[in-house]
């Protein structure tokens, strides 16, 4: 498929001797440095990461064992200003999905003037009735939101979606900068970059801050995880050893009398924050799926008696899932009463009949997502599928409409990658990271960029061969 | 009519369980329409460490209780004395088929009630095309939304047989529908099934029914353990009715109910969790006998 892409490095197509000023030092080190050293280079780097273990698993596959995500030593460039930008649009939209979700879960005013409508939310399998008319510690639920940003022109960024349940990928923004900085010093001598080494500080900070009314002034922080069959279960341990708290499963918590304990040698010791990484189905077999055994018995008593907080909130799902994305807009205009800074891409909802029927008759042009999808898994590129799927697809969205959206297929960006032929450009995207305390919101200035490494693959997710950059934000 | 409600379960361990903690949802609510609730009192042998009273988000009662010891046997006795009077005609008329969508966006009411809860597939009552084709055939002819109700209850009353050997608490409905018995709850969740198809909010009720019927009347089934049925909501000015497929009936004065929700994971009488090595034997009675000398 050939589609006419902003190049991060070139820009447009037809402009090859001009590179934008961003790049210009990385590519007078690509021109000057000999590929020899470029190999050498992109071996240690993968030495690198299988000596830390950073690993992740697919899941549904034979060899669903521990995978390296191909990382790309070529970074990727945004300038100061772009990054002012970004920064202020997604504290405009972490700020407009907390309060939305006070309200979905509240007094309901953003679906009593019809700004969203009612069935999208009630009839939503992300929509929680044992959060309504509950009350979370300082009325945050989204403290840790990844925001996916697409690019396709020199100004022209596009929220694609919010990661509003527990998004993933921080520790490889992380890691990727410290393989960078071991690999190439001499990069980070002729650029300011600004660091991305504070990431934890800050989350820990956020965590301290959300503590429940009543815990010490320093909480104890727990990070839950489903365990090592997770996929990311790497990223659990990494940050639990990053934010210096413990790692735990549902197994070594236990509550008594509304309040949460975590066993440890030296008795019970009480939990303040937990940062979950398991979905809202897993926490409390008591409150959600009977069959969970990864959660624990009564975590949703001490949590809706405000004696411990979860991060995220419960029922975050609803935020982050793609029917509601496309009402963004007026969701961030009637809670900030401002327009939104970082667009949304146009999207088709197919349970409008006229819109599924342009969709029927354009699939080959769309992509189509399930409303409910996350990671890849389950959608249609319609320009990158064969008939045969496409026709599959069809049948899927005539039976049930309502679990789908369309999107036109975008450019996205491309950046330079090394690829088995040399240098080529290939599809990105980013996801930086907003947290949100209630002593403010903190943006690490960077993200975690991710890359189609297949040609034309607009599909940057690591579950479907998708690899990563370092992302350098440069300060002015 | 007044009742005097009586209800035992009973379970017995193998070896003991520890870790312990249980939500019961066992008791009649005073507030249920057309029902109030004289006296009421659920006690728990051994007795529990903990003991907490709830409000789910229905409205439903709910105790949680929880053991710190290992115990080998647990007892939950539940005593009332409740009024129901018979089912109120619905206020107003029911919707037609055609308009109940149309009906159902225009509530702006989102509370625990509203039907905007009942529409979506819930945990146990995921939408299936074999239950959703019966309900298009059998209501092909109806022209409200309460006739629908009728038609399909009286429907599945006639396809379904009733056997409590043929299905478990957690067979799926349509697992249940493709054999064509079981017991109340799979009739319930069928139906709910079959009315959401149709686009008709529809909820679960779980609840008594009266031991031994009036002189002259047949027993009903489903009378030796809890029972459950179905509300359905007509339109805007009919509400919410209730119907019982296992009987085919209306829900009326034999029905008392504990609680509502969209499907039986919401209302499960007893829902648990503990740490155990051995199997567990599970009793359970219940008595609802109407009271003729009020003193």
């Amino acid at each position: 498929m050939a589609m006419t892409a902003f190049d991060e490095m070139y820009g447009l197509p037809g402009d090859d001797l001009h590179t934008r000023a961003p790049y210009d030092e990385l590519r007078r080190w690509l021109a000057a440095t000999p590929p020899e050293q470029f190999a050498i280079r992109r071996s240690q780097a993968e030495l690198f990461f299988r000596r830390i273990g950073i690993t992740f698993s697919v899941y549904g596959e034979a060899e669903a064992g521990e995978r390296i995500i191909p990382f790309d030593i070529i970074p990727r460039v945004l300038t100061g200003d772009e990054w002012a930008v970004l920064d202020r649009g997604l504290r405009q939209r972490v700020t407009a999905l907390n309060a939305f979700l006070a309200d979905v879960y509240g007094a309901g005013e953003c679906i009593r003037a019809g700004i969203v409508p009612a069935e999208l939310i009630y009839s939503n399998p992300a929509y929680l009735p044992k959060m309504a008319g509950r009350t979370v510690p300082h009325n945050l639920y989204v403290h840790i939101a990844g925001i996916d940003i697409v690019r396709v022109g020199e100004d022209a960024f596009y929220v694609l979606e919010d990661n509003a349940r527990t998004p993933s990928g921080v520790s490889y923004m992380l890691e990727n900068r410290e393989a960078m900085m071991r690999l190439f010093p001499e990069l980070f001598s002729c650029h300011r970059i600004a660091p991305v080494e504070v990431y934890p500080e800050a989350l820990l900070a956020t965590l301290q801050s959300v503590a429940p009314a009543g815990a010490p002034a320093c909480p104890t922080i727990a990070l839950l995880t489903p365990g090592p069959y997770n996929s990311a279960f790497y990223e659990h341990s990494f940050l639990a050893d990053k934010l210096g708290v413990e790692l735990v499963e549902g197994r070594d918590l236990i509550v008594r009398d509304d309040t949460v304990y975590m066993r440890t040698t030296e008795g019970p010791r009480r939990v303040d924050v937990i940062y979950r990484r398991i979905d809202d189905d897993f926490l409390d077999p008591l409150a959600f799926r009977p069959d969970s055994v990864l959660g624990v018995p009564g975590l949703m008593d001490a949590y809706l008696a405000g004696n411990v907080t979860l991060t995220n909130a419960v029922g975050t799902g609803i935020a982050d899932d793609k029917a509601i994305y496309s009402y963004m807009p007026e969701i961030v205009r009637f809670f900030t009463g401002e327009e939104a800074l970082l667009k949304n891409v146009p999207t088709w909802r197919c349970r409008e009949p006229e819109a599924l029927a342009y969709v029927l008759d354009n699939l080959s042009e769309l992509v189509v997502k399930e409303v409910n999808g996350s990671g890849g898994y389950g959608m249609l590129v319609g320009p990158c599928a064969t008939q045969g799927e496409i026709d599959q697809f069809r049948k899927k969205l005539r039976r049930s409409p309502e679990g789908f959206i369309a999107q036109p297929t975008l450019a996205l960006s491309t950046c330079p990658t090394f690829v088995a032929s040399g240098v080529a450009p290939r599809h990105v995207d980013l996801r930086p990271f907003v947290l949100s305390g209630t002593d403010g919101i903190r943006v690490v200035p960077g993200g975690l960029t991710r890359v189609a490494l297949k040609e034309g693959s607009l599909v940057v997710n690591s579950s479907q061969g998708g690899g990563t950059k370092d992302t350098w934000v440069l300060e002015n | 009519m007044h009742y005097d409600i009586r209800l035992v379960i009973g379970y017995d361990y193998s070896r003991p369980v520890e870790a312990g903690r249980h939500v019961l949802c066992l008791t009649p609510p005073g507030g249920a329409a057309g029902q109030s609730v004289g006296a009421c009192r659920l006690t728990v042998v051994p007795r529990p460490d903990e003991w907490l009273n709830r409000q789910d988000f229905f409205g439903n009662d709910m105790v949680e209780i929880a053991f710190r010891d290992a115990v080998s046997h647990m007892r939950f006795e539940m005593d009332a004395r409740v009024e129901r009077l018979p089912a109120p005609s619905p206020p107003g008329a029911p919707a037609a088929l055609a308009d109940i969508a149309g009906e159902l966006s225009a509530v702006r009411d989102l509370g625990p009630l509203s039907p905007h809860h009942f529409i979506a597939p819930s945990a146990r009552a995921a939408p299936d095309e074999a239950i959703a084709a019966f309900a298009r055939d059998v209501t092909g002819h109806c022209a409200s939304a309460s006739a629908a109700v009728i038609a399909l209850g009286e429907a599945l009353h006639r396809t379904m047989a009733y056997d409590p050997e043929a299905t478990a608490v957690d067979t799926p409905a349509a697992g249940a529908f493709a054999l064509r018995r079981g017991v109340c709850q799979d009739f319930s969740h069928i139906m709910i099934i079959a009315l959401r198809s149709l686009g008709i909010p529809a909820g679960y009720v779980s609840g008594f029914l009266r031991t031994n019927p009036p002189p002259g009347q047949p027993r009903l089934e489903g009378a030796d353990a809890m029972h459950a049925w179905v509300r359905a909501w007509c339109g805007r000015e009919a509400g919410f009715v209730e119907y019982d497929p296992t009987n085919a009936t209306s829900a009326g004065e034999d029905h008392i109910t504990v609680a509502v929700g969209r499907d039986y994971a919401d209302v499960a009488p007893v829902r648990g969790v503990m740490r155990s090595a051995g199997w567990q034997v599970t009793r359970q009675s219940v008595d609802v006998r109407p009271v003729t000398d009020i003193d």
